[in-house]
């Protein structure tokens, strides 16, 4: 029996089923997903005999065995302090004002080597210095080895150079870079500085904005599906406002998704000057559009609901011209 | 639409209104001017029979076959 598709819609409808039965097909099967250890090679690094061009990111603790407890205690306790308070300005993570955020992107601003805020007493004599404002984008990670410090005011990453590298093994050194980003690496973000005027007009755009889509999604999600209910309650169920009211919160809720999905690709290409090469990008990115899975059918289901009104309301005006 | 409706011929060779048809029909007069405004997408064989017996003709007399041109002629001079 031949089948022919002639209608477009036909053809376009098992386009889309072909590209969701093979996501979810590479999905199961796993490819995509990346993987950061490798089991089968054994990799060594020399560290640095000389930590300072590294920020003492690599430092190790060298005490006199022969002092008096007491005095060996006090130098561990002091020179734990000192590695904490450098791993708390390398980790970035505190924030000293703003730290506003709108999903993937954020701002903040925190001092560049300043004591952390949680850190200061009431009275002591250092403050916090003048704060460095930046926009975040969530998602980064430094690949395996590679650590982010700051020397120098500078923002550096000391990354592996392999000097030897075969099949079982493989050895190699440290290596410094300036880069021009800072990095958060407890929430995965990257830091980009900004000016304080961009970071003002920012923090006003990300503080109205929420209201913005929350009176949207007030509008879109409850306001008109409670209009097409009342409207069907009413008896007026195949009417093109209910049409257009269904087509709506199905085209709002895909293009949502859509821009969940697109939007931090988008922004990482508008800022892919600023970005290295050594931050690899959201790992796993298959499994991101499956989180979205309910929001994906149920705009679909709404617009395959809206076909079916639409339907309904040719056969009503058929039925009420027919005399 | 191609099929014309000439209600209102039948109606005048019988001396007959609209709205004596209608109520002798059994439908609303507004349903019987769709009917004749040739806004109607359909008629039921039952209601044809009802004009019909009523007018006292058949039902080639009351429905029309035009064709595209002849139609457009007719209804946008």
């Amino acid at each position: 029996m031949k089948i022919r598709l002639k209608n477009y819609t036909s053809w376009l409808a098992i386009i889309i089923a072909t590209l969701i039965t093979g996501y979810f097909v590479l999905l199961i099967t796993g490819w995509g997903t990346s993987y950061s250890m490798q089991t089968d090679v054994v990799s060594g690094i020399t560290l640095p005999a000389e930590d300072t061009a590294f920020g003492g990111i690599f430092k190790m603790n060298n005490l006199n065995d022969s002092l008096p407890y007491y005095l060996y205690k006090k130098q561990e306790d002091s020179l734990a302090e000192t590695r904490r308070k450098r791993d708390l300005i390398n980790e970035s993570s505190w924030i000293a004002e703003g730290g506003r955020g709108f999903g993937y992107l954020g701002l903040a601003a925190l001092p560049l080597d300043g004591i952390p805020y949680p850190e200061v007493p009431e009275t002591a004599e250092l403050k916090i210095k003048t704060n460095i404002y930046y926009l975040t984008l969530e998602g980064f990670t430094l690949y395996y080895d590679t650590k982010f410090f700051i020397a120098n005011k500078m923002y550096n990453l000391a990354y592996p150079k392999w000097d030897v590298k075969d099949s079982a093994k493989k050895n190699g050194h440290y290596e410094r870079k300036q880069i021009a980003v800072r990095y958060n690496s407890k929430d995965k973000k990257i830091m980009i500085p900004i000016s304080k005027k961009l970071f003002d007009f920012i923090n006003t755009s990300l503080a109205i904005l929420p209201f913005f889509f929350i009176f949207a999604s007030i509008y879109l999600f409850i306001g008109l599906p409670i209009q097409v209910i009342i409207n069907i309650s009413k008896g007026r169920a195949f009417i093109p406002k209910n049409i257009l009211y269904l087509r709506l919160v199905s085209f709002a809720l895909l293009i949502i998704v859509l821009l969940s999905i697109s939007l931090p690709y988008l922004i990482n290409y508008i800022f892919r000057a600023e970005i290295p090469s050594d931050f690899k990008f959201r790992e796993n990115t298959f499994n991101y559009p499956t989180s979205y899975l309910s929001q994906i059918l149920m705009g679909v289901g709404l617009f395959i609901v809206s076909i079916a009104f639409q339907k309904g309301y040719r056969l009503q005006q058929e039925q009420e011209l027919t005399i | 639409m191609p099929i014309v409706v000439n209600l209102d011929i039948m109606l005048a060779r019988r001396k007959m209104s609209l709205t004596e048809l209608s109520e002798r029909v059994g439908i609303t007069i507004a349903n019987m001017s769709i009917l004749k405004s040739g806004k109607a997408k359909a008629i039921r064989f039952s209601t044809l029979e009802d004009i019909c017996k009523i007018l006292d003709c058949q039902p080639g007399d009351l429905l029309e076959y035009m064709d595209d041109k002849s139609y457009r002629k007719l209804f946008h001079k």
